[in-house]
């Protein structure tokens, strides 16, 4: 290489090195500040000894939604395909697990349907007289 | 060789330079900040109890390699965007990231409007060409060129042969000649 390109090759790498210091200078307060941010938390990091990382917490969450969302639509799909019949079983064994789930006495379910009862016997035989 | 008493001074000094890295090789500033902060993290977990020395190559090792996974993940969400038929937005962020720079460099600093404008368009068209660049040639070049890292000590933080960076880092300069042959060195 001759000395006028190896002294244009010097001043295009000159110009490069200042034009990407000037950019490092001049970055914005909030980009400063997250950096900064950053660094502290790395630093208290080793002393805590346990941290996720940003990505970490990213993939658990998009995993965990993920998850939740096939649940969902695989909920959705038996649904569709189920033939009545089971889908009032299925229903009737969700309702089930509801009154399981539930702290309330046992003996509350069964006088509330025994109530329900009464009030649609009720409405049966007094309908023409109220009408 | 900078010498640095601790991690945290180390941390401060670069973490700027590794933050401009990042961005010019995701084009995203949150992106950016967050493989800092895992390169960040990674040093101090596991390398703050080596040698001063060892921690800038060590760190920039590892900014590289998040960079690397990066785009590896990025490469397979594009695949799935276009099979959905998504398209990337496009947005003005650019214009306005250039305005806002322009604003903040005249405050700053005693330099002549124009060449403030000349500076900040220079600036703006390289880091546009070194956006441009493949991953690769941008780390052997800003590395090498920005950086002051041999061709021996950039091998090491890319993880390859000395020949790879030679023949990325010249490929870059002559990318970025070409591309920004318009403005003058002197």
């Amino acid at each position: 290489m001759n000395k006028a390109a190896e002294k244009a090759n010097r001043a295009f790498k000159g110009k490069i090195r200042q034009a990407l210091d000037q950019e490092a200078d001049t970055l914005d307060e909030s980009v400063l500040r997250r950096l900064q941010e950053a660094r502290q938390t790395a630093l208290l990091q080793k002393k805590s000894h346990f941290y996720l990382p940003p990505s970490s917490l990213k993939w658990i969450t998009a995993t965990t939604a993920g998850m939740a969302l096939a649940g969902f639509l695989g909920f959705v799909v038996t649904l569709q395909i189920m033939p009545n019949k089971d889908l009032n079983s299925t229903l009737a064994l969700f309702d089930d697990f509801e009154v399981l789930n539930d702290e309330s006495e046992l003996d509350l379910y069964i006088q509330l349907d025994f109530y329900q009862w009464l009030d649609e016997s009720l409405d049966e035989t007094t309908g023409d007289a109220t009408l | 060789m900078d010498y640095y008493t601790n991690i945290e001074q180390f941390l401060a000094h670069s973490e700027k330079r590794a933050f401009i890295m990042a961005r010019l090789a995701t084009c995203d500033d949150e992106v950016a900040l967050d493989i800092v902060q895992d390169a960040m993290l990674k040093l101090v977990s596991k390398y703050s109890n080596k040698q001063s020395n060892e921690w800038p190559p060590l760190f920039y090792r590892i900014l590289q390699s998040r960079i690397n996974d990066w785009h590896r993940k990025q490469s397979v969400r594009n695949r799935w965007r276009s099979w959905l038929g998504h398209t990337s937005k496009e947005s003005n962020h650019d214009d306005e990231l250039q305005d806002s720079r322009l604003e903040n460099y005249s405050i700053e600093s005693d330099i002549q409007p124009q060449q403030v404008a000349d500076d900040l368009e220079f600036r703006q068209a390289l880091q546009n060409a070194i956006s441009q660049l493949p991953v690769r040639q941008q780390q052997a070049f800003l590395l090498r060129a920005w950086e002051g890292y041999s061709t021996i000590e950039t091998a090491k933080i890319m993880g390859c042969t000395q020949g790879s960076v030679k023949t990325h880092y010249s490929r870059a300069m002559a990318r970025l000649r070409k591309e920004l042959q318009e403005f003058s060195y002197e």
